[in-house]
């Protein structure tokens, strides 16, 4: 009883608070542009979306104020125009550090209940911004003990001042670390792509896409390779999470990619899910990544080590890659911990040509040249 | 006008807010209690541990080694009494170095070495207990496990030091010992902190359980609150440890990660199982009395 009077008082305290502040702010609820068939990302009540948050997270996301050096943003190892990757084999830090993995693409991250390569724990944009920023095994952005210096730069700068206060109009300082990656987070959820021309295709315009890909969709959906049961569904991933979507799905997968002691062993540090829980079981498990733009991700799989689509194809016609010599050697098609959808098959030439089409079709032209996803910064250089 | 219905209603607030407070702390209410302070220092053998000071003839390598970060979490301290029995240490909560159960000390005072630190230093963890005579202390290295594996930038302090951050396993680093050595000078580090760690069910939920957590319990059964300090010895920390090495494709040191050798000497040493090894005693904290001459701070 008392506890609601002290309630409504406090409540009171606030409004006036806030009426007291420079001016009434509001926050503008963010409005998806969809494209046909997809769902609505499921976004954490915690950070709610709004156009603001966006626009600064875009902001900080291009920003190189954001590494040790002033040289490295976000935007550094995921380009707009590789779908958010580098086209690298392996990433490289700001200090020069070779990353273990492959820079992971951010096409339709909206849609993923569990981020980067393959870390079980790792399931909120916001906690995972945390490690390119301040990880230190590898150093990425290089920011670990730095915070302090990163929130004074940003508050130095007239833009930012009123891009967090309009993003945060509730805090009394919005120059907080969590703004920042609550910031980022938003804007990287907008980052949907679902328009190429298999789409059309798929809602309707039989000519969307050539004969050849039309083969190849029909080969990828087919109980012959076995590839849609890893990468099926609207997002070409079964790892997949949207709004209204009861069960949380998660999958990772030995694809047979190493065998270096014929017990599927994969060479550190890249072993899977097994580097976070420390299971055997999870040797070389690994999520497998959308689909959508795959033409522009290249070089493939977690540690870059397939340079060209044609090597992934051919690594899962062979049922698993065979390294014949050097430390990783061994005979992937043999591994235990193999996933039983790797099982091999024989493409003719035309097929594989086919397969790759339809793997082509998934390329959204307008995804990468969206100037919503580009950098905001280009004017002030 | 409005300017008093806000005055009014803060005032409403902080008078709800204290009896809350009040109620808290008057719980043990029978005799009374005190404040406690529990001294740490960090050497390297009998030389305090500081920054930009090179210490010879360190682990099993005999190396040369400088520091260039040391800090840690302390948690769940609890003084003991003579009959065997013991009390917690209610720490006070000072919202830098101090939350709720949880402590950080901060040997490195980001100077030479240690660019990367913070100026402000920490030998002290400070608390409540009831009056009474206590003989011994016993604390845990460590982050209680439902702080660890929360979203640190939404964690007050001392838990949103990004130094600290063990982002990429869902957790803190509970203890970090960073050394540049004369065999690997580009650093060669002991990050402790939970690993193994499976996720929840839904992707706002924590970890639920870490198969390894790899906190640190340390008794010390003879230690006078009033006199003596916990003394963190380097030297026996890296005693059997090869400093000068890394275990290819592994992490430089030992980061926790139960396939690198490189942990195995450092976990004896803090009494933690690795490997084939099985956990014992720790052999890294002691208790130290300065002499009378010496002024405790």
């Amino acid at each position: 009883m008392s506890g609601t009077r002290v309630a409504g008082l406090v409540f009171v305290a606030l409004a006036s608070c806030a009426a007291a502040a420079q001016r009434p702010a509001t926050s503008t609820r963010y409005v998806w542009d969809l494209p046909p068939g997809f769902p609505e990302p499921k976004v954490p009540p915690d950070n709610p979306m709004t156009t603001e948050k966006v626009d600064l997270g875009r902001h900080l996301f291009y920003d190189p104020r954001l590494s040790i050096d002033g040289t490295y943003s976000c935007a550094t190892c995921h380009r707009q125009v590789n779908a958010f990757t580098d086209g690298r084999r392996q990433a490289v830090g700001v200090s020069g550090d070779v990353h273990p993995r492959n820079s992971m693409g951010l096409t339709n991250v909206a849609y993923s209940p569990v981020l980067t390569w393959a870390n079980p724990t790792q399931r909120r944009l916001e906690t995972q911004a945390l490690v390119p920023m301040f990880g230190e095994q590898p150093v990425e952005l290089g920011l670990s003990g730095r915070e302090d210096m990163l929130l004074t730069q940003l508050r130095s700068d007239s833009r930012y001042l009123r891009l967090f206060r309009v993003a945060y109009p509730d805090d009394a300082d919005p120059f907080t670390l969590g703004n920042i990656t609550r910031a980022i987070a938003s804007f990287e959820r907008t980052l949907i792509s679902g328009r190429s021309p298999y789409d059309r295709f798929r809602t309707g315009d039989a000519r969307a896409i050539s004969a050849s890909a039309k083969r190849g969709a029909s080969l990828f959906f087919s109980e012959r390779t076995e590839c849609f049961h890893c990468h099926g569904g609207f997002n070409f991933t079964q790892t997949v999470d949207y709004a209204g979507k009861r069960f949380v799905e998660i999958e990772f997968h030995n694809t047979g990619l190493y065998n270096i002691d014929g017990r599927g062993g994969y060479p550190a540090p890249n072993t899977g899910v097994h580097s976070i829980t420390n299971d055997p079981q999870d040797m070389g498990r690994f999520k497998a990544p959308t689909l959508r733009n795959v033409a522009l991700t290249g070089p493939y799989m977690h540690d870059g080590s397939l340079a060209t689509l044609e090597d992934v194809l051919a690594h899962y016609e062979a049922g698993g890659r065979t390294i014949a010599s050097g430390p990783y050697a061994g005979v992937g098609a043999r591994s235990p911990l193999k996933s039983g959808f790797v099982k091999g098959f024989t493409l003719t030439a035309a097929e594989r040509r086919d397969l790759l089409s339809f793997l082509e079709s998934l390329t959204d032209a307008t995804f990468i040249s969206d100037p919503r996803f580009s950098t905001p910064w280009v004017r002030q250089r | 006008m409005s300017r008093t219905r806000v005055s009014l209603a803060g005032i409403a607030v902080w008078l709800f807010a204290g009896a809350t407070l009040v109620t808290a702390q008057s719980t043990p209410a029978a005799g009374g209690d005190r404040t406690v302070t529990i001294h740490f220092e960090a050497t390297v053998g009998d030389a305090p541990a500081a920054c930009g000071r090179t210490y010879s003839d360190v682990g099993r390598s005999g190396s040369s080694v400088t520091i260039t970060d040391f800090r840690l979490y302390v948690m769940a301290v609890r003084l003991m009494r003579a009959d065997g029995t013991d009390v917690p240490v209610a720490l006070s909560v000072d919202d830098l170095w101090q939350q709720d159960d949880v402590a950080l000390l901060d040997f490195e005072d980001g100077t030479q070495t240690c660019a990367n630190g913070t100026p402000e230093t920490r030998y002290i963890v400070e608390g409540r207990v009831p009056d009474g005579q206590y003989t011994g202390v016993r604390f845990r290295i460590g982050v209680p496990f439902a702080r660890n594996h929360r979203d640190p930038t939404l964690q007050p302090s001392p838990l949103n030091l990004s130094r600290m951050f063990w982002t990429w396993n869902a957790g803190y680093k509970f203890l970090r010992l960073d050394l540049r050595t004369s065999g690997q000078p580009q650093g060669w580090v002991v990050h402790l902190g939970s690993t193994g760690c499976t996720p929840g069910a839904t992707p706002l939920d924590v970890p639920t359980t870490c198969r390894y957590p790899n906190d640190v319990s340390v008794d010390l059964p003879a230690f006078d609150p009033d006199r003596d300090v916990v003394r963190v010895d380097l030297s026996a920390l890296l005693a059997e440890a090869d400093v000068d090495t890394n275990q290819p494709d592994t992490a430089a040191g030992c980061m926790s990660s139960r396939d690198d050798r490189d942990c195995t000497a450092i976990f004896q040493a803090i009494g933690l199982p690795f490997g084939e090894a099985p956990g014992g005693n720790q052999r890294v904290f002691s208790v130290a009395r300065p002499s009378r001459a010496e002024t405790k701070r």
